[in-house]
Formats: structure tokens, sequence, C-alpha cells
């Protein structure tokens, strides 16, 4: 594993990401590893490691986690969170992490597309002639797009800050 | 001692202390009481005394292992010698009031439905009760007692099959519960705890995997000696001990560390590598608290004969043949799905209810639910009443021991100074 430079450490990390909505329970961790256990994920890519993203948290691996393209693995499929011991609700700290990418505009390309295809058609599939000349024929009311309210949601610049 | 309990039937009497409890906590209290001359009434809910450290195998390999189980006898030995209390077992203390600084309570006295002089141990009985653990057999070489907890007769449903089968009629019902009358200047909780229902943890397939038991039902088997390694299909080559189950868990309600758990389990594990030196023992932890003195000593040694393994497996699932399958993230950061014979579950501690009548004082809980005692203390607030052991909070042999032995110090100013006249 990679040396872990002490200068580069962000002290104040932890406390931010604790503060985000969801990653309240993120200190009371005590590495007990049953997360990982239950991840899916992790026998495929084990870069993403429940256990081993807190503990890169707590340390301050600011950088390292929120530029990395790992934590955007998670499946959210909560069993980390049903297995924790302690309440540590690791799928929502996950959340809370990729919030706080996205403020850093570390969003990976995939995501940035699904963005703008949110803000153009309102919804991440486009619906054009084509469906709704099916959806007619099947005698099913026609789709209308409203992309008015995420114009909103999702201001110009691709970071949200 | 048995036949002490029927002299004084029906009979007012006054002593001291009433202690309520007969485990562990309760017997040494009462002798260190009778070492200091002063009188007590021990009340038990169970036929028979020594609580859950009745249930507990001697864990001694080639040299001792200082689990504390032998000594109960000690206390049960010495306390036959001395007549400075009275015991009364199936009971429980039935209404309570509190006159200046006199405590009175009715104790309920149910009596033990197995006659001990008719009962010739055929164990018949036992094969036809429909509920498991109303008949229970406290230690290998005791007799069988009938547990008024879980008898149906006691829950008001009529079952009369032991008494049907039993060839020499030793099973007697119809006996009314007798209520005794106790005048004592001090109470003294020694209630204990109850174990960590495993069940609770649904993951661990505890019920409902076979071969997937608890530490006391392990302790239990080695001390009835009916745990047979030839039972299983191809004997018995591996075992998995997993700790902290329902302790450090505050989502199930135990945000505390029981404190005896991880010297249960390596105990427990030395002791089977001991009597059968091919099996191979693994400890799952997720870290190994060594509250006793010296311990780190047979820790150093146990590492020597167990594999531990730092990680809390997420799940024990039954395999194709149904064994045991144990799911964890290993040390490589390779998850692992590992098949044992054997998973003991390390369970934990947990509060129980003392079950007091509600005219008693109120005693205050603590966060994690045990009755709250001043710290490092035995007072509960009250004046005259003690609360000693592990309804305090999880404690190991030794510790509920050594409370019991400032309780009785305690005891001993309170009455001191009560007779005195003393304010308190």
């Amino acid at each position: 594993m990679a040396r872990i430079n002490l200068n580069k450490l962000d002290p104040q990390f932890k406390h931010r990401v604790a503060d985000q909505p969801g990653g309240e329970g993120l200190k009371a961790c005590f590495l007990c590893k049953a997360c990982t256990a239950a991840c899916p994920i992790q026998p495929l890519d084990k870069r993403y490691d429940p256990r081993k993203i807190i503990r890169m948290v707590l340390l301050g691996m600011k950088d390292e986690v929120l530029k990395s393209d790992f934590i955007w693995l998670c499946s959210s499929c909560y069993g980390c969170q049903e297995v924790c011991p302690q309440n540590v609700r690791f799928t929502e700290v996950m959340y809370a992490i990729k919030n706080l990418a996205a403020q850093e505009a570390c969003m990976p390309p995939g995501l940035t597309a699904q963005r703008s295809l949110l803000r153009k058609h309102g919804r991440l599939y486009e619906v054009g002639e084509f469906e709704n000349d099916k959806r007619f024929k099947l005698g099913l009311p026609p789709i209308v797009e409203h992309p008015e309210d995420y114009e909103k949601l999702l201001p110009d610049r691709p970071t949200g800050v | 001692m048995n036949s002490k309990i029927g002299k004084n039937l029906l009979k007012n009497m006054k002593k001291d202390v009433l202690i309520i409890g007969g485990g562990i906590t309760g017997l040494s209290l009462c002798w260190e009481l009778a070492c200091l001359g002063i009188e007590s009434i021990l009340v038990e809910k169970a036929p028979y005394l020594g609580g859950h450290v009745s249930q507990f195998a001697c864990k001694a390999t080639q040299t001792c292992q200082r689990c504390g189980a032998c000594v109960l006898e000690d206390y049960l030995s010495k306390l036959s010698n001395t007549g400075l209390f009275e015991l009364h077992l199936n009971s429980t203390i039935g209404s309570f009031s509190q006159i200046g600084k006199k405590f009175s309570s009715v104790v309920s006295h149910k009596r033990s439905q197995i006659i001990n002089e008719r009962c010739d141990d055929c164990n018949l009985c036992s094969k036809v009760c429909p509920v498991e653990g109303a008949l229970v057999r406290p230690s290998f070489d005791s007799k069988l007692y009938i547990s008024n907890e879980k008898c149906l007769n006691s829950i008001g449903i009529h079952c009369e099959a032991c008494a049907q089968i039993c060839p020499q009629g030793a099973i007697e019902f119809g006996e009314k519960t007798k209520e005794i009358q106790i005048e004592a200047s001090a109470v003294a909780i020694c209630t204990g705890f109850t174990p960590f229902d495993a069940t609770k943890k649904a993951r661990f397939g505890y019920q409902r995997i076979p071969g997937v038991l608890t530490t006391l039902e392990l302790d239990s088997l080695l001390r009835t000696g009916n745990f047979e390694p030839a039972a299983f299909a191809d004997g018995l080559k591996s075992v998995a001990f997993i700790q902290c189950v329902g302790s450090r868990d505050p989502k199930l309600g135990a945000n505390y560390c029981s404190r005896i758990c991880c010297g249960v389990s390596i105990r427990l594990a030395r002791l089977l590598k001991n009597r059968y030196p091919e099996i191979r023992l693994s400890i799952f932890y997720m870290d190994i608290q060594t509250f006793e003195r010296e311990f780190d000593k047979t820790l150093d040694q146990a590492q020597n004969e167990i594999t531990f393994i730092r990680a809390i497996p997420s799940e024990i699932r039954a395999s194709e043949n149904n064994r045991p399958e144990v799911i964890y993230n290993g040390d490589d950061d390779l998850k692992q799905i590992t098949p044992f014979d054997l998973v003991i579950l390390s369970v934990g501690i947990a509060p129980r209810d003392p079950d007091l009548p509600k005219s008693f004082p109120v005693l205050w809980q603590n966060r994690d639910g045990f009755i709250g005692a001043d710290e490092n203390d035995v007072t509960a607030g009250h004046p005259g009443v003690f609360v000693a052991g592990a309804a305090q909070g999880p404690k190991s042999i030794a510790d509920c021991i050594s409370q019991s032995i400032l309780a009785a110090s305690r005891i001993k100013e309170y009455l001191d100074r009560a007779k005195m006249g003393e304010k308190l």
C-alpha cells in the first residue's frame, strides 16, 4: 500500500462527513469488518472496502477519498447497514461522502452526463416520437417531459457549488 | 441443606438481612455475612442453588485455567456448615413493606414437586415432559428438579405427564403455595443477569442452523458430560467462536462490553483443544478484552492453539449438507465462506428483571437496563437496600465475589449504625 503523507491529511474531513445528514454514526465504527463481509462489491473491487473507507475518512485522507472513482461503486444495497452492530449506517455515510465529492467537483463523467440528461429532459431516458407512438397504439397517454423543475434543482455549473 | 427448608415454614422470622437471589453473589454474600456473625435469609426462585455458575464446567487443561466455576462448590460446602442463614428455594418475594428501618416481606414458597428421597433418577419424566427445560438437572451429580418457571402447571395449564409415568410416585402436584412472613433490617439484591437471547441476532442462525450453539450451552454440555464429538458425521474437526454476540451492539440495545465472554471463549477453546487435539479452532473477534488479572498470559498461550481472526462475520448460513458456514472478510481482504462443524456464539450478559413486587422501593436503572448503584459501590439509593453482582452490570465470578465482600462490609456498617440509633 502507498505511504500516507501526514502533512496532506485534513483533520477536519471526518467532521465534515459526520455533519452531513446520514454521516452521524461515522465515528462509532469499531472496525469489526461485518460490513465488508456483507458487501457484494468488495469481492469484485478490493478498493471499495467499507471498513477501509471509514478508516480513510477518519484519518483525513480527503483527496484520496473524494477524488477516487471507487466511492461511486456502492450499489446501495444496505447490506452493510443491516449487519453493523454499532449503527454506523454506512450506506448513508457513502451518500454523505458522495455529496461532498459532488460539491468539490469530483463527479465521474458518467454522472455528469446523467446530470445533463436530467436537466435537458427531466428524466434519465429521453422520450421521443417513437416511444409516444408506441404508447398511443397501446392506448396509453403520451409522456410529456418537464425539465423545468430540474433546471431549478440543478443549476448551470456542473459542480453544484 | 435441603432438610433445613421445611423446619421454619409459616413461622414469622426475624433476621438481619434478606438476600434475594441464590447465585454466586447471593451465596458468597451469605457466607461473608455469616463470617461477620450476621444472620440472613436467602430466597432463590429456582429449585437449586448456584444460578448460572451451577451450569459451568471446570475448564482445567493440564493446569487450572482459573475460570472460577469450582468456587460455587466451595461456598456450598462452607455454607452447609454454618447455621447463620435460612434458605428458601422455589420461592419468590410476594409482597414487601417498610416500617421505619424494618423491612417486612412475604415470601411465597412453591413446593418442589419431585420428592428427592423417592426419586431413583430413571429420567423417564424428562422424556415425557412436553416443555423443554421444565425438568432441570443443575449438575451431573444432582437429581432432577421441576422448574416452577417453566412447568405448565405453574402457568395454569394442567399436565400430569411426568407424575403418571414415574414408577416411584415421586412427583406430586396440587401442593398449595406456602407463604412465609419475613422481617429484616437490610435487603440485598443479587438477582444476577440473563444471558443475551441469541435469536435476536437472527443472521447468526441460532436455533435455525444445526451446529450453532451458545457458550452457555457448550459449557453446560461439557459439565454434564453430554458433549459428544462422535455425534458429528465426520467427527468434530473445526469449531468457531464468535465474540460480541449481544455485547457492544447498540442496535440490539447492548451498548456495553460484557467483560466475561473473551475469557469464557478462550478457556472453552483451550479446553476443547486439550481434550481433542486434532480440532481446528478459530475465534472471530473485534478486540479481545482482558479484564482479569494476568489474563494476558493465558492469551499468549492461547495464540499458539487458536487462530484469532479479527473480523465479525456478516452471516452464518447452512451449507448444502446442513453445516454452519461462516461468511467473513479475512485478513487478506478476501471474502471467505468457511464451513465449521460447530459454531459457538459467545453471548453477552443482559440485564434481568429482578421480579420484585411493586411495593419495593423503586430502583433506578442505568442506561443499559441494569440496576443502578452508586459508582463502584453496592448502595442502591435507599438506606438498607443493597445491590451486588451481575444485577449491577456485567461481572465475572471473581468480580461478583469481591463485590459481595464489599456488600457484606457495607451491610455490617449499616446494621451497626442502625442499632446505635443513628440517623441514616
